[in-house]
């Protein structure tokens, strides 16, 4: 190869490393941590939110790693696309009217195996650790939500307090005085700064619960109980929706999960019903006072009876989490 | 007849053997039919080669409708003026359709087509190795296409092309259009297994003389290497299909928990095939695209061996990487990471390809004919489907966007920028040779932008859409994507315009034009050498006159 074809290739590549590294920056931007007001109004928020505000820590970190490996593997993307432009206008049959004959590059041939290996393993180190974050679950969870899909709409059970609530999906309707949605109670309601455990489980066909902002998806499959973790680093409503087709209503199945400060996370429960386990009452007296079961709990007329539908779901997740 | 003449051995090429070989009968001399029952009762491998392509073409027609109406619901989801389109289950109908007819209607068929054509030319055969296997595993597609289609009136598959067990099974889907789709994949399965076996016994044994392994023009690696896949991979697509369609009529419970069964085992053996099928989607193309380049820029492949070795190696390790598509359905930590790994390691001989592609067109002399122009998109196009694919092997963004639309952008880049612009360079390229006549290059360039732009409109939006966070396979969806949904939907005109244009100047060059091409349709096939260039076009049945003798190819004398 001429010494000038050289020169021209190292210069392509160049181009195409700082185009790469302006690609990464530009998405690097768009994570906006200034933006923190994940208040009652978030609820209008599109789910694409997620992307400047990952809400826990497995998506700060797989939003992070995103950038790294764009800025690592997209010279691969423009390098070969700005050789192929460049080629055509300088390789045309006006321009070159007969071809140079092909000698053999075994130098060449070695470097375009290697280097793309050895970016691959620098994609991969910080991929691997992602991935061991991920997996590693947390063996005391603050919150333990037993998740179960179902043909179409989401089953939660916080175990813990007896709490079982189904959120039907649809679009929310928002209630003009409060700003909040009317279907809200019937969400899963998670406290701040807390570990959450999810065994998913479902009994008909396939689904798989995400919410991009948590950073997780995992399919919820007849027969087995698939975990998941997550952190909630920051307060609003989060959207999600089924990943894994599942029948007609697909489309439907929504998600949405409350992040709220641990005092609004109790009110919840007791409005839902749900019981206050001994090692957590003090807690709960500090932050709600003494008189919390009356305050907060069911009024004795409207008192939700447990659905019928959660006594077979509820067994087999409390399995799972002696285990 | 122009096969070499003797002065060109010292340089290296294709010459006649020393002393005449005479040659059996002509294998297709039974068919001494004309009109319909001539193509009826054919055993000549151009024939069948043709039959694939048109069978192809009517598959790319079904399955471009379907995208059309997948389309329309995803422009208009909430219907216009208040009326939905369709219903959800019909919409889950037609995603499941769409991929089964682009899929095991249009890719495979059409390399098929092109396999059988030109593949006993290029080494030098009369005919394929079974040329009644041959004529029968074309014709078994034609009840599987039937079936398929039939299988609409009868409530096809709401499960998409993948048919995931338990959705698929009889409690969630009873209507009898599933098992139709599955005796429809079970035809085309066997379709394939048997066109695998004829290639593999062809190109292992129906070589010319002096037709060294290391001599074999890259698009029979190609189609060797695919073979292979095939060969290994369907009776495993098949094997999970029987046992669906055993759990659907007999309940034998194979993927049903409560009778002992998994429903993951169906998704572990699904994708064993359907990793592979990938590649089988995908290595055809490959071997074509590098004989265009070469014909089309005056040069050799760069790095011949390298080529040969990089889909060698893309076949193998294309059986070991199939967990990637269930990262999110729960695994073994450790196999999480070997699965990621593995798909690392496929970036790295597709990357090989990629570069030996640049380095053949540079120092070329390149004519932007139709046929090159597809070849030059599809390296662009491949190269982003390329690189979304190693973003999916790094497993936490995996997660993140499985079963989104970035998937759906990937793999189209990968389907259609790769397979479908491959096929349609083939197409250009080959047809003069097939038909004796030259398609349009004005239309076609025509043709090329309104597909290759459309293809973009559409593709590129979806790898945002996913990760900003919309599923695929949903029927509608939340009203922040709808823009980009119209602007995508625009795209897909594009590429209808593309395709009725493509169509109506295919029909126009069969009906209104003479025979006019030459041998050596393009000129230049000194440099690269093949052997379809030296027998008319289109060939007489049976190909070539005298057996031709292949001394040492110009691959070799140049590198070495
Ligand atoms: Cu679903
Ligand atoms: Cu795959």
């Amino acid at each position: 190869m001429a010494k000038k074809d050289i020169k021209i290739l190292v210069g392509l590549w160049v181009l195409a490393l700082v185009l790469s590294a302006l690609t990464a920056w530009v998405y690097e931007i768009s994570y906006n941590p200034a933006v923190d007001t994940h208040g009652p109004d978030s609820i209008v928020h599109p789910i694409t939110q997620w992307i400047s505000l990952p809400a826990s820590t497995v998506a700060e970190r797989v939003r992070s790693e995103t950038t790294w490996t764009i800025f690592i593997i997209f010279p691969f993307l423009y390098g070969p696309i700005l050789t192929l432009l460049y080629i055509m206008t300088r390789f045309s049959k006006n321009r070159q009217p007969t071809p140079a004959p092909v000698r053999e590059n075994l130098k060449l041939e070695v470097a375009w195996t290697t280097i793309p290996a050895l970016v691959l393993i620098a994609m991969a180190v910080p991929a691997y650790d992602v991935l061991r974050y991920i997996e590693a679950k947390p063996t005391h969870p603050d919150q333990v939500v037993n998740v179960t899909g179902a043909q179409f709409y989401w089953q939660y059970e916080l175990p813990r307090y007896g709490v079982v609530t189904t959120d039907n999906g649809g679009t929310p309707t928002i209630n003009k005085e409060t700003g909040r949605a009317v279907e809200e109670d019937s969400w899963l309601h998670l406290p701040l700064h807390k570990s959450v455990l999810l065994n998913g489980q479902s009994f008909q066909v396939n689904h798989a619960w995400w919410v991009p902002a948590f950073g997780v998806k995992f399919d919820v499959i007849p027969g087995r109980i698939n975990t998941a973790w997550f952190d909630t680093k920051k307060k609003g409503y989060f959207k999600g929706q089924c990943a894994e087709l599942c029948g007609a209503l697909h489309a439907y199945m929504l998600i949405n999960v409350v992040v709220e400060e641990e005092k609004d996370f109790y009110q919840w429960v007791l409005r839902k019903g749900g019981t206050i386990p001994a090692e957590e009452e003090a807690k709960v007296v500090s932050l709600l006072g003494a008189d919390y079961r009356e305050k907060y709990g069911p009024k004795e007329a409207e008192k939700p009876s447990a659905p019928a539908a959660a006594a077979e779901p509820a067994a087999a997740p409390k399995a799972a989490e002696a285990k | 007849m122009s096969i070499a003449t003797p002065e060109k051995e010292t340089k290296g090429g294709i010459v006649d053997l020393d002393v005449y070989t005479p040659v059996d009968e002509p294998l297709t001399k039974t068919t001494e039919h004309r009109g319909i029952l001539r193509w009826l009762t054919t055993v000549d491998h151009k024939l069948i080669g043709v039959m694939y392509l048109w069978f192809a073409a009517f598959s790319a027609v079904a399955g471009g409708a379907l995208a059309g109406l997948i389309r329309s619901q995803l422009a208009f989801p909430n219907g216009i003026g208040g009326k939905p389109l369709m219903t959800p289950e019909v919409y889950n109908q037609f995603i499941g359709m769409h991929a089964s007819f682009m899929l095991f209607g249009l890719v495979i068929p059409a390399f098929a087509g092109f396999g059988n054509y030109v593949i006993p030319i290029l080494i030098g055969a009369r005919d394929m190795a079974f040329p009644k296997m041959n004529a029968f595993a074309f014709w078994i597609l034609v009840p599987s296409a039937l079936l398929l289609l039939c299988s609409f009136f009868f409530g096809s598959t709401g499960a998409g092309w993948t048919a995931y067990a338990p959705l698929a099974t009889k409690t969630y889907s009873p209507n009898i259009g599933v098992d139709m789709w599955i005796f429809a994949v079970h035809l085309a399965g066997i379709s394939s297994i048997l066109g695998a076996i004829n290639f593999i016994v062809t190109i292992s044994n129906m070589r010319a003389p002096g037709m060294k392994w290391f001599r074999m023009p890259l698009f029979c690696w190609a189609t060797l290497v695919t073979a292979w896949l095939q060969l290994v991979g369907t009776p495993v697509l098949a094997g999970v299909l029987t046992m669906l369609l055993t759990d659907r009529i007999l309940d034998t419970g194979f993927f049903n928990p409560a009778k002992g069964g998994d429903p993951l085992l169906y998704q572990h053996l699904f994708w064993f095939y359907s990793h592979p099928a990938v590649y089988i989607m995908m290595v055809p193309g490959f071997g074509m695209v590098s004989h265009v380049m070469q014909t089309f820029s005056g040069r050799q492949i760069f790095g011949y061996k390298g080529m040969v070795y990089a889909t060698a190696f893309i076949g193998i390790v294309g059986f070991l990487v199939w967990g990637h598509h269930m990262f999110s359905a729960g695994m073994e930590p450790w196999l999480r990471a070997y699965f990621g790994f593995m798909t690392m390691i496929i970036a790295v001989p597709t990357g090989v390809k990629i570069f030996s592609w640049l380095a053949t067109l540079w120092g070329g002399s390149i004519r932007f004919t139709t046929a090159m122009m597809f070849a030059l998109g599809f390296i662009a196009l491949f190269t982003i489907g390329g690189i979304s694919g190693v973003f999916l092997a790094n497993v936490p963004f995996d997660v993140q966007v499985h079963d989104t639309y970035f998937v759906v952008a990937h793999f189209h880049y990968v389907m259609f920028g790769g397979a479908v612009m491959t096929i349609l360079s083939a197409l250009y390229y080959w047809f003069p040779k097939m038909s004796g006549r030259y398609l349009s290059e004005r239309i076609g360039k025509v043709v090329f932008w309104l597909i290759f732009l459309g293809m973009n409109c559409t593709f590129m939006p979806m790898h945002w859409l996913g990760i900003a966070g919309m599923a695929r396979r949903i029927y509608t969806y939340r009203p922040e994507f709808h823009s980009l949904n119209l602007f995508i939907s625009f795209g897909y005109l594009l590429m209808l315009a593309g395709g009725i244009l493509l169509f109506a100047n295919l029909f126009y060059t069969l009906i209104a034009k003479r025979r006019t091409v030459p041998n050596d349709a393009w000129g230049g096939n000194e440099i690269q050498n093949t052997l379809e260039w030296m027998t008319t076009s289109p060939p007489p049945p049976h190909n070539f006159d005298r057996v031709p003798k292949i001394v040492p190819l110009a691959y070799e004398s140049a590198h070495h």
